[in-house]
This record gives structure tokens, C-alpha cells and sequence, in this order.
């Protein structure tokens, strides 16, 4: 590569720059927008969530089976997702969907 | 919480990047250019989109892996399926990851390695892109979200038409005599390798298949 590359080269070479800054910008911009639209969608999943489990607990009478079905996009109260039976036979805990 | 809605969004722009520096790959072998963007830049610019994307790539498994609510650890990102978590679909992420390290690797040791390894280890791109969609559909937790089934139709139409475009036979190159008559009239043809120079001869010669080609 020679020290003086042409006009024409670093035109070519600005632009590229322009495009990568814009993309990298771009891709900010999109991880941001995703993160927010995850929070959303975690929220929204948890309000539904606690309203079903509220009714769960009332119906419910001796089980104590958990399932935490799409529990991944609210990872605020479950265990983590591997399954563990440490102590009583009728409690378990089982992993599912993300 | 704040690190698992980035291991989200990071891997979702992973594979934007992913699938644009694909998409660049492929009009950088078709040799795409136009009066404003010319090849080097479509270079440049795959090159860099490439980067970028390694780089979302390893916030996304350095996210997942600090979180702590997955039980990941650093062997299940490298060593495919052998994660207490979801084995397949997590899987599959590890082995995206290993196909692209291959190709960033290889791409940074281009000169030291015969051209002939690179490009073999280049297609492992395009073996790379179906492994991540599936990883990102199979584990992606936003998965079932109307605006990732959105930008997943996106990335998938996108590489549809590069892979379209590069299995698409190239324009035949120009007859010998159109060749020689582009030269006698001053034009300057683009003579890459595998293209035989022709000495020069008579107009009178040229005429003939000149107007066949027509």
C-alpha cells in the first residue's frame, strides 16, 4: 500500500468509515430498542404470570409442583433452570421454555 | 436483570450483523459495485460489518455467561451441547460460535495461510448463519415476540437472495471478438485472471463476429 493512496482511494476509504459508523450506531440503536422491547415484553409476561399463579395458589390444595414454563424472561424468583429434587417426593422443578 | 435483557438484545443484533455481513460477502464475490460504491468499499465495509458482529457475538456470550440465571459456564459456549441448559439449542450457539472464530481467524491470518484453506474455511459462513438462526429461534426467549418473527423474516429473506444471487451463474464473459473490438475501439474491459489477452488483429477480422454477437 503506497504512503499517498489517490484521491479516489480515500474517498472510497471515507466512505467506508461512514458506513461502518453508521452500522455500528445503527447496531447500538437496535440493541437498545430490543433490550427495551425485551423489558416490555418481560413485564407484560409477568403481570399475566402472577395473575395465573394467584389463581393457581387458590385452586390449588397439596401439590407443590413447580413449573416454570417461560419463567426465563422474568428471572427474578425461580431457582436456576437445572433441575434439582433435594427433598420431598412431590416437589420438583421443572425447566421449560425461555 | 439489566445484563439478561442485553444477552437478549445482543444476540438479536449478532445476527443482524451476522446476516449483513453475509449478504456483503456475497456481492463482494459477485464483485457488486456502482458509480458511488465501488468495490473496495463493499470490501471494507463486510469486512468491518464482520468485526462489529464478533464483537455483539462476545457481549452476547459474556452477558449470558455473568448473568448467572442460566447455568452457563465459558466450556458450554466453546464445546457444543454439553450444557445442563436446553444441550440442542444452546448447542447449536456454541457451534455458530466455533464455525465463526474458524472464520474470523482464518480471515486474520489470510496472509499467512494459502488461499485455497481460506475459502474453504470461508464457506463455514455460510454453514454458520442457519446454525445461529435455529439457536436464536430454538433458545431465543423473544422468540415468540411478533417483531423477532419480523426481523428473523427480514434476515432470512435477505440471505435467501444473496445465496439466490451467488448460485446465480455469473454473466458469461465477452466473446473473443467482442473483446477485440471493445479494444480497437478504445473501451477499456475489465481483464481479470483467466482471461486470455488476444493480440490485436485487423478490423476486417473483428467485423464478423461482431455483428454475430449483435
Amino acid at each position: 500500500m503506497s504512503a499517498n493512496p489517490s484521491p479516489r482511494r480515500q474517498a472510497a476509504q471515507r466512505l467506508t468509515t461512514r458506513i461502518t459508523r453508521g452500522l455500528a450506531v445503527g447496531a447500538l440503536g437496535l440493541t437498545g430498542l430490543t433490550a427495551v422491547a425485551a423489558a416490555h415484553d418481560t413485564a407484560a409476561h409477568d403481570s399475566a404470570s402472577h395473575t395465573t399463579n394467584a389463581t393457581k395458589t387458590a385452586t390449588s390444595t397439596s401439590s407443590s409442583t413447580a413449573t416454570s414454563g417461560d419463567s426465563l424472561t422474568s428471572p427474578t424468583s425461580t431457582p436456576t433452570a437445572s433441575s434439582s429434587s433435594s427433598n420431598s417426593s412431590s416437589s420438583s422443578v421443572v425447566s421449560g421454555g425461555s | 436483570m439489566t445484563l439478561w435483557y442485553l444477552t437478549r438484545a445482543t444476540g438479536v443484533v449478532a445476527l443482524v450483523l451476522l446476516t449483513i455481513t453475509l449478504a456483503l460477502g456475497v456481492a463482494n464475490v459477485k464483485r457488486f459495485h456502482t458509480s458511488r460504491i465501488p468495490r473496495f468499499v463493499v470490501n471494507g465495509v463486510h469486512r468491518n460489518a464482520s468485526l462489529l458482529a464478533v464483537t455483539f457475538l462476545f457481549l452476547h456470550v459474556l452477558t449470558a455467561i455473568t448473568d448467572g440465571y442460566v447455568p452457563l459456564h465459558v466450556a458450554d459456549v466453546f464445546v457444543p451441547f454439553i450444557s445442563a441448559y436446553r444441550p440442542f439449542w444452546v448447542g447449536l450457539g456454541a457451534l455458530a460460535v466455533d464455525l465463526l472464530t474458524a472464520v474470523m481467524v482464518t480471515s486474520l491470518l489470510r496472509k499467512h495461510l494459502s488461499r485455497r484453506l481460506w475459502r474453504a474455511t470461508h464457506w463455514l459462513a455460510y454453514v454458520s448463519w442457519p446454525v445461529a438462526l435455529a439457536h436464536s429461534i430454538g433458545t431465543g426467549t423473544d422468540a415468540g415476540s411478533t417483531w423477532m418473527w419480523l426481523l428473523i423474516g427480514a434476515c432470512i429473506l435477505v440471505v435467501a437472495a444473496a445465496v439466490a444471487s451467488r448460485l446465480a451463474p455469473s454473466p458469461s464473459p465477452p466473446s473473443d471478438g467482442q473483446r477485440q473490438a471493445g479494444r480497437l475501439a478504445g473501451d477499456v474491459l475489465p481483464v481479470g485472471r483467466g482471461v486470455r489477452s488476444h493480440p490485436v488483429v485487423p478490423r476486417a477480422e473483428v467485423q464478423p463476429s461482431l455483428e454475430s454477437a449483435v
